[in-house]
This record gives structure tokens, C-alpha cells and sequence, in this order.
């Protein structure tokens, strides 16, 4: 073997252990029926599980609630976060102030900011819905028809931030003299974030969209927190569905076959944008 | 009024005081160029005659209008930028389209416009490329076909060639150059390239740590240069200077000679006597003559500059014809007088010329 293979040797050893093994034996367990409540009875069922859960409505309607989440929750915070950050870029004081303050909500751990929203959002409890009560605004913020689009709210409220960040170190890091430029050609503000500002950004917008979405997909807290999947199945998601079928009926067979399937449809979405990316910046590497 | 003008100008950047009252009058059609050492406040002078920067003091006019507070696309002006600015994702044909569509343009006009544009400057191939993909040369077109789709007032360029090798520089000065006349246009141009200035300029402008030095034609800042800063500035290779005071009867003592003919000179006056190298020629016998050790000889081709020392350690340099240099260059000492008229006294306090 030579050194350099060796030199490897010890992260790979580490990483398979810790990533390597518990994916394969996950994706072993998928092709079984495997609960924890028959571990004396575990059959070769190959890809049962998997044909089980594409056609249960469960299922899909987690999946579409998740997708659902992840396009609102990344879209609104895309464009609330692109919007704040080119207000703070024109900001010359309390510039750092705010960058900062705008850290708060992500330090907060997620399973606190559900019991937080739960406890805000509460329709006899809840701070603002009392405000927005005085004012004659009734709303039932975990209701069959909002559940979604609250916990929606919630992770804007979180993860806008992020955005913001984001967005404004890639503005910074843009330079300067194409917007000089575009002064000088006489275009408007709009005509310049459109044709310069948006597409020089498109990089550092992707990456990040990539990044929310990822974490998206995964949202199990919040629901967790507050709704349990409810007021019926309005609000479970992917993860909230995994975790049903594993630790509360003890089905490890399906839940590793529903985590196998959300891994194949993240992949194709960050195959996708990954391949957007890669065009866009084609043919401006030494600009 | 000229057709731009430029009235006390100053700008300060915090309490940095970076242009001193800058006072510029452009005729129509000139082409003009802001000539001076780096950090004298060129680029702060373009800039704020295109309005990306606004003025501290004064006024600016473009054809008879007083544009001091407008936005730069009020200014109908273009700018070449040092580093090209181009905009990294358009291709070529977007950058230079840019522009126009601002104006909302219809597209088809555009089209032609861009088209005719690219092939006077011979870029139609590289339209659909992007920035990024093309040579330093090529950007530089691309900019400059930008400026010039617009059909502005007037054309800023600032330090546009300095990004290109050497051969490249001449070839596109002289582009610039043919563009300038072919379109009738009003040209500022800002180098810190003494031959750039004196081959491209109709009038050059000398700039020194905020203030203008000197304007005039490059006739007028090469044999009449009004102070030692531009006599030491423009020329190459740079002139020679002596220390000398004057005497009584009108005469400056030198360490190298004693020249005559100055009445205006007071006795025991501090002054600098400036001589061009190549207003050095070798001396007849009985002459005033400036005499030194041979230190060096470099060929340029026809002519030669020679490396001097007087007895008393001053170097100097004197270009000669190649036959004088064949002789000089193995001759121990050679002796030079001054070409008539072509002394150029300054006073060492102010600077000024006398
Ligand atoms: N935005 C700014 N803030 C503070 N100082 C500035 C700014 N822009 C320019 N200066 C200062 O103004 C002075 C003149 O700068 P300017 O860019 O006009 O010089 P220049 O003559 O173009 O020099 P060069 O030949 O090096 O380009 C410099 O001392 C520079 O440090
Ligand atoms: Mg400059």
C-alpha cells in the first residue's frame, strides 16, 4: 500500500464507521420487514417496503406537504432575504448592529422556536394573537387551512436571516465597477438589479437555495413542537411520517425505505440546481 | 462657453482636500488629455465629470448646461474604464446593448447599432462571447464599442491602454485616435504616459497633486514647460537639471558653466537651469560646454543616450546621432553645449519658470 492510501487510511476507517455503516445497514434493513417488535422475525421482503410506501397515501400526502414547505418556506425567504439584504448594503450606520441582532433566531435551537410559536401563536394564549384580536384580526394560526403556511412563517422567521448573510456577503464581494457602468449606461435601479446585480449573484443564490432546501426537506421540529402532524394530516411531513412508522409503530423496514426515497428526491434537486449553477457561471472564470 | 467646463472644481474625500479648484475649458471636438503622477487626482476628475462622484465645490457645464447635480445618465456622457468594467455575465452584444436598452431603444435599432459598432471595431465575431472569454485586448474593444454605440457628448477614458503589452498600446492609441475624428467626438482621456499624452492630445492637461499645472498644446508643455514639476514630467529621456545662482549682470554660475543672457534674474537668486537631452550637442572648441565622463551608452537605433558625470559628480544624459555615438561611446570625456534658446530656467523656491 502506498503512504498516501495509508495517510487516508484512518478517516476512512472513522468514516465508515460512523456514515458508511449506519447508511448500508439502513438500506439493508429497507429491504426487510424489520420491526422492533418481531426482531426474532426479520424476513427478506426486498423492495416491498418500497412499493408499500410510494402508493400510501400517507405517504404522498407527506411528501406533498413537504414540498410544499420547502418551495414556500425557501421562496419566501429568498425573496424577503434578497430584498433585506440590498436594503442593508445601502445602510451606512448600525450596519453591524443589525448584522448581528439578525444572528439571534438562528442560535435558537428549532424545538424551542416551535414551543416559542406554539405559545405566541396560541389562539386563547397567545401574545400576538391577543394584539391582532384587539384589533379585530381572528385568526386560527393552527387551523386545518394555515397549520402549513404557520410553520411556514415560522421557519421564515428563522431562516430568512441566513438569507440575509448570504446575500449580503455575495453583494459585497461583487465588484464594483459593472455598476458603475450601468450608472454611467443610464439604467434604472430596476433595469440594474435585474441584468446586473441578480444574474452576478446567481452563484451565491443557488448555493444558498441549495442549503435551505436541504435543510427544508428535513423540517421535523416544528411540527414536532406544535401541530404532532395535525389538526389531522395537514401538516406532517416527511420526516414527521419517518419518525411515525419507525419509533411510534416500530416499522424500521418502512421508515428506512421512506428516508431512502426522501434521499433520492433531494438528490435530483440538488443534481438540478447544481447543474444550473455550473452554466451560469460558465465563460467568466477570469472576470 | 466652451463646450465643457469645468469652474473652481474641488472634492474632498472626509477632511482630504483631493482637488484644489480645478478650472478646464474643452472645446468641441477636442481631445484632451489629463496627464500626471499617480494619485494626483485624474480618475477623481473624470469621475466627477461623468457623476459618480459629486463635486465638493464649483461647477461643471457639458454644452452649455449646468450638470453639476445631475445623475450621470442626465450627462449624456460614456466612460472607458481602467479595468474595462465590462458586465461578466452578458455576452458582448448584451454589454453593448446595455445601454441603449436603457434608453428603451427599439430592439431592432439596437441591433444595428451594436452591429455597426462591432464591425468598426472589427469585434463582430466575438458578440456572442462573454467577458471572461476574451483576451485583455479584445475587452478593451468591447468597452470602448460600448461607449461608442451611444453616440454621447462626450467620451471619458480612463487610463483605457494601461492593461495592454506594449505593441498592442500603440496600435489601439492610434485607434482611439482614428475613432475620435471618424466620429466627431469630444474625447477626455486620463494617462499617466507622458508619450500617450504627447502623441494622442490636441491640448494636455498636467495635473500635480490636485491642481492643474500646466494646459496647452503638446508643443506649448514640451519647449515651454511653466514650471519644473512639467519640465521634469514631460520628455523622455527626462531633462537634465543644474543647480545654479544668478549674478549680477544677468548671468546663472553653474557647477557645470556659466550661461548668459538672463536680465530678468536677480543676483544671488536660487534658480535650476533645465537642459533636454536632446537639446545637448556635441561642443565646437571656444564654446560653452558641459563636459563629462562617459559612464554608459545605450543605442536606441538611430540615436543613443549617453550616461554622463560632470568633474563634480552630477549626472547628466545627451542623445546623439549614431555616428557621434560610434565615437563617444569609447572616448574617455565628451564636452556638449546647450542648442540655442533651448535653456529653460526655474526658480528653485517656487518652481517656477523665469
Ligand atoms: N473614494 C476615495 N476615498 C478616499 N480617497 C480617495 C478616494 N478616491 C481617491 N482617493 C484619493 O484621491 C487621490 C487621487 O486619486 P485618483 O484616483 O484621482 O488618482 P489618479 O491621478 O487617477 O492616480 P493613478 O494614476 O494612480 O490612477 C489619491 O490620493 C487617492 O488616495
Ligand atoms: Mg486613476
Amino acid at each position: 500500500m502506498q503512504l498516501k492510501h495509508r495517510l487516508v487510511l484512518p478517516l476512512a476507517l472513522v468514516l465508515s464507521a460512523v456514515m458508511l455503516y449506519p447508511v448500508a445497514f439502513s438500506f439493508w434493513i429497507s429491504l426487510h420487514d424489520y420491526r422492533l417488535t418481531r426482531l426474532d422475525d426479520v424476513r427478506w421482503v426486498g423492495f416491498e417496503n418500497y412499493k408499500f410506501i410510494a402508493t400510501d397515501p400517507g405517504f404522498l400526502n407527506a411528501m406533498g406537504n413537504t414540498i410544499t414547505f420547502v418551495i414556500g418556506a425557501v421562496t419566501l425567504e429568498l425573496i424577503l432575504g434578497l430584498g433585506l439584504a440590498i436594503l442593508l448594503q445601502r445602510l451606512v450606520r448600525f450596519q453591524n448592529f443589525i448584522r448581528s441582532t439578525l444572528l439571534a433566531p438562528m442560535f435558537i435551537t428549532p424545538i424551542a422556536v416551535g414551543l416559542m410559536f406554539r405559545f405566541l401563536l396560541n389562539s386563547e394564549l397567545g401574545v400576538i394573537s391577543h394584539y391582532l384580536g384587539e384589533i379585530g384580526i381572528t385568526v386560527d394560526w393552527f387551523g386545518p387551512q394555515l397549520a402549513l403556511f404557520s410553520i411556514i412563517l415560522i421557519d421564515v422567521w428563522q431562516w430568512t436571516p441566513f438569507m440575509v448573510l448570504m446575500f449580503l456577503a455575495g453583494l459585497e464581494s461583487l465588484p464594483k465597477s459593472p455598476f458603475e457602468a450601468a450608472r454611467i449606461d443610464g439604467a434604472s435601479a430596476w433595469l440594474t438589479f435585474r441584468c446586473v446585480t441578480l444574474p452576478m449573484l446567481r452563484p451565491v443564490i443557488t448555493v444558498a437555495i441549495i442549503i435551505r432546501a436541504l435543510d427544508a426537506f428535513k423540517v421535523f421540529e416544528y411540527v414536532f413542537a406544535i401541530t404532532r402532524g395535525g389538526p389531522g394530516d395537514a401538516t406532517e411531513t416527511i420526516m414527521y411520517y419517518i419518525y411515525q412508522a419507525g419509533f411510534r409503530f416500530f416499522r424500521m423496514g418502512e421508515a428506512a425505505a421512506a428516508a431512502f426515497m426522501l434521499i433520492a428526491v433531494i438528490l435530483v434537486l440538488v443534481i438540478a440546481l447544481v447543474k444550473a449553477t455550473k452554466s451560469s457561471t460558465a465563460g467568466r472564470n477570469n472576470v | 462657453m466652451s463646450y465643457v467646463s469645468l469652474q473652481s472644481i474641488t472634492k474632498k474625500f472626509g477632511d482630504v482636500e483631493i482637488l484644489k479648484g480645478v478650472d478646464l475649458e474643452i472645446e468641441h471636438h477636442q481631445f484632451t488629455v489629463l496627464l500626471g503622477p499617480s494619485g494626483c487626482g485624474k480618475s477623481t476628475t473624470l469621475r466627477l465629470v461623468a457623476g459618480l462622484e459629486p463635486v465638493s465645490g464649483g461647477k461643471i457645464f457639458i454644452d452649455e448646461r449646468d450638470v453639476t447635480d445631475l445623475e450621470p445618465r442626465e450627462r449624456d456622457i460614456a466612460m472607458v474604464f481602467q479595468n474595462y468594467a465590462l458586465y461578466p455575465t452578458m455576452t458582448v452584444e448584451q454589454n453593448m446593448s446595455f445601454g441603449l436598452k436603457a434608453q428603451n431603444m427599439p430592439a431592432s435599432d439596437i441591433r444595428t447599432a451594436v452591429h455597426n459598432a462591432a464591425e468598426l471595431l472589427g469585434i463582430t465575431p466575438l458578440l456572442a462571447r462573454k467577458p471572461g472569454e476574451l483576451s485583455g485586448g479584445q475587452q478593451q474593444r468591447v468597452a470602448i464599442g460600448r461607449a461608442i454605440v451611444r453616440q454621447p457628448k462626450l467620451f471619458l477614458f480612463d487610463e483605457p491602454l494601461s492593461n495592454l503589452d506594449a505593441k498592442l498600446r500603440v496600435e489601439t492609441r492610434s485607434e482611439i485616435l482614428s475613432l475620435h475624428q471618424r466620429l466627431g467626438a469630444t474625447t477626455i482621456y486620463v494617462t499617466h504616459d507622458q508619450e500617450e499624452a504627447m502623441t494622442m492630445a490636441d491640448k494636455i492637461v498636467i495635473m500635480n497633486q490636485g491642481q492643474i499645472e500646466q494646459q496647452g498644446t503638446p508643443e506649448d508643455v514640451f519647449f515651454r514647460p511653466v514650471s519644473r514639476m512639467v519640465a521634469g514630467f514631460i520628455g523622455s529621456p527626462v531633462m537634465n537639471f543644474f543647480n545654479g545662482v544668478g549674478t549680477a549682470n544677468g548671468a546663472i554660475e553653474t557647477q557645470v558653466g556659466t550661461f548668459e543672457g538672463f536680465p530678468q534674474i536677480r543676483a544671488g537668486q536660487k534658480v535650476e537651469v533645465g537642459v533636454r537631452p536632446d537639446d545637448l550637442i556635441p561642443a565646437e572648441k571656444g564654446e560653452t560646454t558641459i563636459t563629462g565622463k562617459v559612464l554608459l551608452s545605450e543605442l536606441l537605433g538611430v540615436r543613443a543616450i549617453i550616461h554622463l558625470k560632470t568633474q563634480h559628480g552630477l549626472a547628466f544624459k545627451a542623445v546623439v546621432d549614431h555616428e557621434i555615438y560610434r565615437d563617444m561611446k569609447s572616448a574617455d570625456e565628451a564636452s556638449f553645449t546647450v542648442r540655442d534658446g533651448r535653456l529653460h530656467v526655474f526658480d528653485s523656491e517656487s518652481g517656477k519658470r523665469i
